[in-house]
């Protein structure tokens, strides 16, 4: 079974694609189609009858972007870095055809949302989330910025919703050991999203 | 007025965000509460904090590709992902979605785009191209000559002739012997299992090929004694955990070459380097002669060619001539590590 960090069976697919084996591009295909597209559907600026043809650009972006690739993170990670551009390039031209006054049909109802919101305009809803997004970027950001100890035990609590008393259990201390722990982490959450909300994730 | 104990309840002020406190705790945290701006805006931050975390579960979950990792891998890279995706739907549903069969080849509009960027290299593409072109040229030259559609035959004939010459290994040329051996059996055969590091520091180590090369053609061993010479000169595992070495197939597949090939010294490190990405070479040059075959074994790291280790061997045998070359051609890549 391959390990952990090892990139080397993808650089040298990277390698073979990049020599013109139209056999490594069908294997790279094959094996990114699925996460492209999942990063596309995604996306919730991206209206549904586009994802097809985004899915498409992004392994354009990807057939001229691949020689970037320097085999040192996995290859998965830089296909949904390239794809993740793609989706941003494709929201930012959809907004320019819309100032420039291209029309687009107004959908009352964005089945993407969780929320079920209703809306006046496609994009209107997409600024929406797409404001949404950023911010749970950013919280998101915060979250890898207090250490593994602590996102772990945020998980326990605020994903799984595990009772104080199992997961100092399962941790191995104290209740009331654990609840100031995760009063502590929750303030370095705090904080850093604070900084995030200042700086701003993408500039 | 004796001094209260604890005057800020800190260690509560969670439990009282939650709505954990007994109804008495409660009352006397909210007395202090009502009098205490530090512990207010502390209870103020924490609720604000963990009403973000319930809403925004989803912060929780990996990236994509972390999924799609885990779909590939399993388990060895994923941490603790395995647990995240047992208690999140969400999570379960997209690595479902990311283990559904997906297509085998590009669209077509991708495969033009690809062909624009790098161009093809099987060898059906190659020979369609080349019949192709031989076909457009005999036409041409027909039509300027004005001459029956019996002539193209002719003309097309006498193209392909000239083109398989020119294409062909002259005797006496010196040529690159390819061969699909693949020295770890068990893997893809991109990259031998014994040149990968456990600990990810594989990149670090120099990519190396060992090829044998003819200087005359009419020296070549026959397909079945090179492939048979490739196995014989496998490396021992130590050599491939200190040095990354490509498999005789791996080499064989990036040069898009089989076989004998016509090449000289300098469009093959080039091609090594530029196609394989290898960065040392363990050369092998063999040249018949009446006793067997005399081998110069050379290591040579690129890009600057210089050649690092070099040793004349033989003459030897055909039979066991890999073993005999195999030791000169390990000794030569551990001195270079040494170096």
């Amino acid at each position: 079974m391959p390990s952990c960090g090892q990139h080397d069976q993808e650089f040298a697919l990277v390698l073979q694609c990049l020599s013109g084996s139209n056999e490594a591009w069908n294997v790279f295909y094959h094996r990114f189609f699925r996460l492209v597209r999942t990063i596309v559907v995604r996306q919730p600026a991206i209206p549904r009858e586009d994802i097809e043809d985004v899915t498409q650009s992004a392994f354009l972006a990807l057939v001229k972007g691949l020689k970037d690739y320097d085999g040192t993170y996995p290859l998965s990670k830089f296909v949904s870095i390239v794809a993740h551009r793609v989706c941003i390039g494709h929201y930012r031209q959809l907004s320019a055809s819309k100032r420039s006054g291209e029309h687009r049909p107004i959908r009352e109802l964005s089945s993407d949302s969780q929320e079920g919101c209703v809306m006046t305009s496609a994009n209107a809803c997409q600024e929406e989330l797409l404001a949404r997004e950023e911010l749970v970027l950013i919280l998101k950001k915060s979250l890898e910025q207090i250490g593994l100890r602590c996102r772990r035990l945020l998980e326990l609590r605020y994903l799984e919703e595990l009772p104080f008393g199992e997961i100092a259990e399962m941790l191995g201390v104290k209740e009331n050991t654990l609840t100031v722990q995760t009063k502590r982490c929750l303030e370095q959450l705090s904080s850093e999203y604070a900084k995030g909300l200042r700086q701003g994730v993408r500039k | 007025m004796p001094p209260t104990p604890n005057p800020h309840p800190k260690d509560l002020l969670l439990l009282y965000v939650e709505g954990l406190l007994s109804a008495e705790t409660r009352t006397s945290v909210m007395q202090h509460l009502a009098g205490c701006t530090e512990c207010s805006s502390e209870v103020e931050v924490l609720s604000q904090t963990v009403s973000l975390l319930q809403r925004n579960k989803n912060i929780f979950c990996p990236e994509p590709w972390e999924l799609a990792e885990f779909a590939m891998r399993g388990e060895v890279c994923s941490g603790n992902l395995k647990r995240h995706i047992e208690h999140c739907p969400s999570c379960a549903a997209e690595l479902e979605e990311l283990s559904r069969p997906a297509p085998t080849s590009p669209p077509s509009e991708l495969l033009a785009a690809i062909q624009k960027e790098y161009g093809w290299t099987t060898q059906k593409e190659i020979r369609l191209s080349l019949a192709r072109r031989i076909g457009a040229y005999a036409e041409r030259v027909a039509t300027v000559l004005r001459m029956p559609l019996m002539g193209i035959g002719a003309v097309a004939a006498v193209v392909l002739v000239v083109m398989l010459i020119q294409t062909l290994p002259p005797q006496g040329r010196p040529v690159v012997a390819l061969s699909p051996v693949n020295w770890d059996s068990s893997s893809s055969g991109l990259i031998p299992k014994g040149s990968i590091n456990l600990m990810g520091t594989a990149r670090r180590k120099p990519t190396a090929a060992i090829l044998v090369y003819f200087n005359s053609e009419k020296d070549a061993l026959s397909p079945q004694q090179i492939d048979k010479l490739y196995e014989q000169l496998k490396p021992e595992p130590d050599v491939r955990t200190k040095v990354k070495i490509l498999s005789p197939k791996t080499i064989q597949t990036k040069l898009g070459l089989a076989g004998i090939a016509a090449m000289s010294r300098n469009e093959l490190m080039r091609d090594l380097q530029n196609k394989c990405g290898v960065s040392l070479t363990a050369l092998v040059s063999l040249a018949k002669v009446r006793e067997g075959y005399e081998a110069s074994i050379e290591v040579i790291e690129l890009p600057s060619q210089s050649v690092v280790y070099k040793k004349q061997r033989g003459p030897f045998q055909e039979a066991g001539l890999g073993e005999q070359l195999r030791v000169s051609v390990q000794d030569g890549l551990e001195q270079y590590e040494v170096r």
